[in-house]
């Protein structure tokens, strides 16, 4: 089943990471689970301030500057990963550096191959 | 299945029956071939539909046999109509061969799959309140009305809890397997969380046998011991085994004939189940043998010095508070704080103890609980000052909504009226 784990950090806390070590510990766990035939993409995002939200609302765009909902929590990146079950995908999700700090949310794809 | 005794059934009766002792097996043996619990229970149901209109014209001798096989038939069926894979054409083969009247098929049935439904069920991955009642249904064999009166809630709500259990189960994935080692301690906990729970719940309510009621701590403990049984090394389970069994040695003591709650102090020790203690305590005795203590175990080693004591005066406090230090390393849960504190002014005095539990009141998670506060009244009116115990049973009557509770309150506040005139 096709997972996506959204990395959900405080992006105070994650400006008082260790950059360098973060970004080998990442790269290391893609590399990881290539391996394991687990991995399809992933990205990291800018931070929440370069965020624009856009609604339509009775064919007119509102465009506001910012995240949709602001909370503690910020979307900062995300993994699509191929898992056995939810079981496989939340020991996945525990291997991310951000678990240690924030928090993955894991969804299922709408769309699942048999 | 014992055929004699069903012969003497109405085919309905039998049905009612059958359906609360094959429930559990066959919606997790009929998981695991279709994937899919929905599917399962649909199938389980058709089958039980089949019986109601057949049975009454022509009964058949082995009545839960005719249901396994009649499940299987639509089990067939059902996978014949789904998009046939390789895999499932070999899985339909293979389940046509067996033999309807095989031996294996009847004999010990699939424990495997009941544990797999098990923890699947109580997945940390549902909402707690719907994996209590997942597990009632699907597992127990419980009907949603049973259930939702064990629960107190609305058929309604606990229809809407289980559809909102199973379609996580489905849309989210969760695999119908027996965990991997590595997980298997937290998903274990897991699913002891939920038998301690349903235990918990049956134990505080009144039951009421003539009104097919259902006995959520009987139910617990029936479920505590399958699981045990399949995994037999688990000495966590072995310790929740024997907590339950201690725990409903005292049940015929721990309410007066008026219904309202006796203290463990003043309980008639004659009326507890010696059998029932002996036996939790050869098991408690196993698992702390096996050198891997918990929670669990810890707790039960406490109800263990209680009901080994002769009498309320000759209780061990001193075994008991060790035993409360101990605990408090594994379990943090402020239920417990409070009773170790209790435990402690049985032993260092009540002054010791109000110091304790005072302490504890300066913690918010701790300071809504009515128990804190009937457990300072307690020590106050143990103390000779019935003023202050009656302001604290004042508290605690004001932060619970139970009713029992509430009685026992009010019985003690009254009981303190006697003494403030």
């Amino acid at each position: 089943m096709k997972y996506l784990l959204m990395i959900y950090t405080d992006e105070k806390l994650d400006a008082q990471q260790d950059e360098e070590r973060l970004m080998t510990r990442y790269n290391q766990l893609i590399s990881e689970l290539e391996k394991e035939g687990v991995y399809l993409s992933g990205e990291r995002l800018s931070p929440v301030e370069t965020a624009t939200t856009v609604q339509m609302r009775d064919g007119n765009r509102l465009v506001s500057d910012g995240p949709f909902a602001e909370t503690r929590e910020q979307l900062g990146g995300f993994f699509l990963v191929d898992c056995r079950d939810l079981d496989h995908a939340m020991e996945v999700a525990g291997r991310i550096p951000s678990a240690e700090i924030g928090s993955i949310e894991i969804r299922p794809l709408w769309f699942q191959e048999e | 299945m014992k055929v004699k005794q069903a012969f003497c059934l109405s085919p309905d009766k039998l049905l009612e029956h059958l359906y609360r002792q094959q429930t559990g097996q066959m919606l997790a043996w009929l998981t695991g071939l279709l994937r899919d619990l929905s599917v399962a229970e649909e199938i389980w149901h058709d089958s039980l539909a089949l019986a109601l209109k057949s049975w009454p014209k022509d009964l058949p001798d082995n009545p839960g046999g005719w249901l396994r096989v009649t499940a299987r038939h639509l089990a067939i069926d059902r996978l014949r109509h789904q998009q046939v894979s390789l895999a499932k054409s070999r899985l339909i083969q293979a389940l046509a061969i067996q033999d309807d009247q095989s031996e294996a098929f009847d004999a010990h049935p699939f424990n495997d799959e009941l544990l797999k439904l098990i923890f699947t069920c109580c997945h940390p991955a549902i909402a707690y309140e719907n994996r209590l009642a997942l597990t009632l249904y699907a597992v127990c064999g419980l009907t949603t009305r049973q259930i939702a009166n064990a629960l107190l809630l609305s058929t309604s709500s606990l229809e809407q809890r289980l559809t909102r259990a199973k379609s996580k189960l489905k849309s989210a994935g969760i695999g119908f397997v027996i965990p991997q080692q590595k997980q298997l301690p937290e998903r274990l906990d897991a699913v002891l969380k939920v038998i301690y729970l349903l235990f918990t719940s049956g134990y505080q309510q009144e039951w009421h046998e003539a009104q097919d009621e259902v006995d959520l701590a009987a139910e617990a403990l029936r479920l505590g011991n399958l699981v045990l049984e399949m995994l037999p090394e688990q000495t966590e389970c072995m310790g929740l085994v024997s907590l339950m069994e201690f725990n409903l040695a005292r049940r015929n003591a721990r309410a007066d004939k008026q219904g309202n709650p006796v203290l463990l102090q003043e309980q008639d020790r004659s009326l507890w189940d010696r059998n029932l203690i002996e036996q939790a305590d050869a098991r408690l005795e196993q698992a702390l043998r096996m050198k891997k203590p918990g929670s669990y175990q810890l707790q039960a080693a406490i109800a263990g010095v209680h009901c080994l004591a002769q009498s309320a005066e000759q209780t061990d406090w001193l075994q008991i508070n060790a035993l409360y230090s101990l605990l408090m390393q594994y379990d943090g849960n402020p239920v417990i704080a409070i009773n170790a504190a209790v435990a402690l002014a049985m032993l260092a005095g009540e002054e010791k103890g109000l110091a304790k539990l005072n302490a504890l009141q300066k913690h918010d998670e701790i300071a809504h609980y009515a128990l804190l506060y009937s457990a300072k009244a307690e020590l106050y009116r143990r103390a000779g000052d019935p003023e202050q115990a009656r302001i604290e049973y004042e508290k605690a009557l004001a932060r619970t909504e139970n009713s029992r509770e509430q009685s026992f309150y009010l019985q003690r506040l009254a009981g303190l009226i006697g003494k403030l005139l």
